[in-house]
């Protein structure tokens, strides 16, 4: 069983980055057309991993409790990306914060599809709004931001969570991204 | 085209319609969500009862996520936490049957028995 898309991976390791202790989660997709790249990035600032920590989490058959939060994850996003022919990049310093970063070649017969990436974003964002979690899309040369800071400063007391404005914060990224190749086609 | 002004007027209709501040809700809905749960099908799931629970203008729940529940071969899993702390599993949940377990559960207040795990059979 493999993730079907680029947004479940998303999901999936930006989850990791969530239960870290973080209290900043960046998380940057890049889409290039004209180098036929697609790439994702998650920085946090959380606990961090040591070089042995590192080593184990892309083993898949590494199932020790008390790291269980890498579960398959890792080795699943590492064998999807160096099957289509991109790259895999973990970085960490223990007590500062990692960096994942995945990168796919989209013209690749093996490169998943991006898949709903608006819809990981809100997912990731509602399962700790006191983590600022900061998305930035980049098509080309556009780009758009949206991060949880900025919409709690809207929404005050009411939670990202409640479903209306869930749905609400998933048109308003979809339309975003959209946007940007649109205006990039123009 | 959507801004984020819009959601003040957002923010005043929810905060109209939240009946009480998210500790007291009645019921607490959790979908797994760790690899396990994703690459079986919880975000589907999860849409599905976020979307729902919007449309129905279902009050009385919080729809959250947790790790791995640790039945992987379960996924994806629901479980429904009343006040009282009391937890129903639903195992190898579809986006169709969260719909249904919301309204039977959630909104009517009667368990889904035959979603359980207590009545999975393989």
């Amino acid at each position: 069983m493999m993730m079907q898309d680029i947004a479940m991976h998303v999901l999936d390791i930006g989850m990791n980055s969530l239960k870290a202790d973080s209290s900043e989660v960046k998380i940057f997709i890049n889409e290039d057309t004209n180098s036929s790249r697609i790439s994702f990035t998650i920085i946090d600032d959380g606990r961090g991993m040591s070089e042995e920590e590192m080593k184990n989490a892309q083993d898949p058959f590494y199932t020790s409790r008390t790291t269980r939060r890498f579960g398959l994850g890792i080795p699943f996003i590492k064998a999807a990306a160096e099957m289509c022919g991109g790259k895999f990049l973990l970085q960490s310093l223990k007590g500062k914060g990692t960096e994942l970063k995945a990168e796919f070649d989209s013209s690749n017969i093996d490169c998943p599809p991006l898949g709903n990436v608006a819809d990981a974003i809100v997912t990731l964002m509602v399962f700790d709004e006191t983590i600022n979690l900061i998305y930035q899309y980049s098509y080309n040369d556009t780009e758009f931001i949206v991060s949880t800071n900025e919409l709690k400063n809207e929404l005050e007391d009411v939670a990202i969570s409640e479903p209306a404005i869930q749905i609400w914060l998933t048109e308003y990224i979809n339309e975003n991204m959209e946007r940007l190749k649109k205006e990039e086609q123009s | 085209m959507k801004s984020i002004a819009d959601l003040k007027k957002l923010r005043d209709q929810a905060k109209s319609m939240v009946e009480m501040r998210d500790a007291n809700k009645e019921y607490r809905v959790v979908v797994g969500m760790a690899t396990c749960g994703i690459a079986a099908g919880a975000k589907p799931v999860l849409n599905a009862l976020v979307e729902e629970a919007a449309n129905a203008k279902v009050t009385n729940a919080n729809i959250t996520q947790t790790g791995c529940i640790g039945m992987c071969t379960l996924e994806p899993i629901v479980e429904i936490y009343n006040r009282e702390g009391k937890k129903t599993t639903y195992v190898k949940v579809t986006p169709e049957t969260a719909v249904e377990i919301l309204h039977s559960h959630v909104m009517e207040g009667k368990v889904l028995e035959e979603y359980t795990i207590a009545n999975y059979k393989k």
